[in-house]
């Protein structure tokens, strides 16, 4: 069995879980905590007989061509907080800099299982380019990004009720479209804006890690279930989906190369199945704390190639 | 018309507007401030059907009737939020730059390159993960390590180099060196990276071509006329 590397912080939920799991099914980890970048060292190289190089830090050394998994949350260098504020000149960050841009170009070239690569994750920087790939096996709500006003005006008085999301990764928490926004459509001359139409139905959050597929119900009275207010929240419980609807999440998820993501799907009134977006950095571990499915489990087993 | 998006520096795109003009091509330079500027953006999707236009602020339509488009969108201009703050200028930037990345890619003329969600002009990877695709399909490759850098990595001028340049799935020799060795394995490199349009770039120090980087906004002058009919013929086959 190939060593799995973990790269993150490991009090992350998500990567403690994916530790944890690993450990109960015995299998070899390096687990590199983020935050001790400057006392680590990574060499990568790249010849016609393929990739090698070191990951080393002060809890040891990995030899990257026995990895055959890795798992990778790491947070943007400059935020961590031993270099937030330094100098861009900082001996510190010109090494922190260079440490992950090597693992990066280890992670975006290795043939081990890679959960996931950056190429992987760039469709859903932008959420219109993600809906093309999503709509050959879901629907798709109806769907306007403009900076044109009298065309938002216009789509929102076709559908009754018309939802405003980000267009890009940032900021993605979904509102309803109300009259104040409709005060607000001038600021469209400097930056568009993507509505659609409100879909009627519940929400389903499926995790695919390789082959296997785990559906939790949402129950929650909230535009956006993330942001559930409501004394009680949202409340989560394990779903069972129809086989072709389970068979399309995982075509999908392979499709986009990833080894593990999190699919917000809408069971509407009518019986169609909608995919809102794939994220590819889930955090699952919400939803496995609530329903106590294994999701980590599963990612554990794909990350070791069981 | 075709349309080449391009910056007003980019002396390339410049070369081969001309170079189209003289064989006849209605030619369109949109740079990316005019994209931003005044412009009307409307992209509609759902599950069947969907549409894509950029009005641009001179009456210019870029929509499906455009006979082809020749990508070269670097990077959008920055953007200063109305608010003045830093975090929401970010945010208007990654706004228009998720737009303009869906925009492109929904456009049904050929588009060439075509964006990723990330990049606007194509895939871009790092020098390592090239030459780890490259030497996956076949092609020998130049040694690379994460410790080159800017100050060790030899000079243009120290090393001899030699590119092909790709056009779809036709690959073009300018110096005849190749011999079309590298054809066929340089077609698998590109199709691996959904990248139509570029120039691979080998090192010739030790006799035999060694692929470095593939740039998918290639020097289109060093491609020559052989280059400039290639572009023209995808974009009137496509049609």
């Amino acid at each position: 069995m190939s060593k799995v590397l973990l790269l993150g912080i490991p009090t992350e939920p998500p990567m403690a879980l994916a530790a944890e799991a690993l450990g109960g099914l015995g299998v070899d980890f390096f687990f590199w905590d983020q935050q001790q970048v400057s006392q680590s060292t990574c060499m990568v190289r790249s010849s016609q007989m393929g990739l090698a190089g070191y990951l080393s830090g002060p809890e040891g050394r990995v030899v990257l061509e026995e990895v055959g998994g890795a798992y990778t949350r790491l947070a943007s260098w400059a935020a961590l907080p031993e270099l937030k504020g330094c100098h861009p000149d900082d001996p510190r960050v010109n090494h922190a800099c260079k440490t992950h841009r090597a693992l990066e170009e280890w992670l975006e070239s290795t043939p081990a299982r890679v959960v996931n690569r950056t190429y992987a994750n760039a469709a859903n920087n932008s959420k219109p380019y993600q809906a093309l790939m999503i709509r050959r096996h879901f629907h798709v709500p109806e769907t306007l990004v403009t900076n044109d006003s009298e065309t938002v005006l216009a789509f929102c008085q076709q559908h009754k009720r018309t939802i405003v999301k980000s267009i890009s990764g940032e900021r993605s928490i979904v509102t309803e479209f109300t009259m104040q926004d409709r005060n607000r459509l001038s600021l469209l001359e400097h930056c568009p804006i993507q509505v659609q139409e409100w879909i009627d139905g519940f929400d389903v959050r499926v995790h695919v890690a390789g082959q296997h597929v785990f559906a939790t119900r949402v129950q929650s009275s909230a535009i956006d279930y993330r942001y559930d207010r409501s004394p009680q929240g949202a409340r989560f419980s394990p779903f069972e989906l129809p086989h072709d609807v389970e068979e399309a999440c995982v075509r999908l998820t392979e499709e986009m190369c990833l080894g593990l993501a999190g699919l917000d799907l809408k069971f509407s009134a009518d019986g169609r199945v909608y995919c809102f977006e794939v994220n590819p950095s889930p955090a699952y571990s919400v939803f496995e704390s609530a329903t106590g499915q294994p999701i980590s489990q599963a990612l554990a087993l794909y990350l070791a190639g069981l | 018309m075709i349309c080449i998006l391009c910056t007003p520096e980019d002396t390339h795109a410049l070369w081969l507007a001309r170079q189209l003009r003289a064989r006849g091509r209605e030619i369109e330079l949109v740079l990316p401030e005019e994209i931003l500027v005044k412009s009307q953006l409307h992209l509609s999707v759902c599950t069947q059907s969907g549409s894509a236009s950029l009005r641009l602020a001179r009456g210019l339509i870029l929509d499906d009737r455009l006979a082809g488009l020749i990508n070269r969108l670097y990077d959008l201009p920055p953007m200063v939020s109305i608010t003045g703050r830093a975090a929401d200028s970010l945010f208007v930037a990654e706004e228009w730059r998720a737009a303009i990345a869906a925009f492109l890619e929904m456009l049904s003329c050929p588009v060439l390159n075509h964006p990723t969600g990330a990049n606007l002009y194509g895939q871009v990877l790092g020098e390592g993960h090239w030459r780890s695709l490259a030497a996956r399909v076949g092609l020998a490759v130049a040694p690379w390590t994460s410790e080159d850098t800017d100050q060790t990595s030899p000079s243009e001028a120290q090393v001899s180099r030699a590119s092909l340049f790709m056009v779809g799935s036709r690959v073009l020799d300018p110096l005849g060196v190749f011999a079309g060795q590298s054809d066929d394995r340089l077609r698998a490199l590109t199709n691996l990276a959904g990248i139509q349009l570029c120039s691979a770039v080998f090192d010739l120090s030790s006799g035999q071509p060694a692929f470095t980087q593939l740039n998918p906004l290639p020097p289109f002058a060093a491609g020559g006329d052989a280059l400039v009919a290639a572009l023209d013929e995808a974009m009137v086959e496509a049609r």
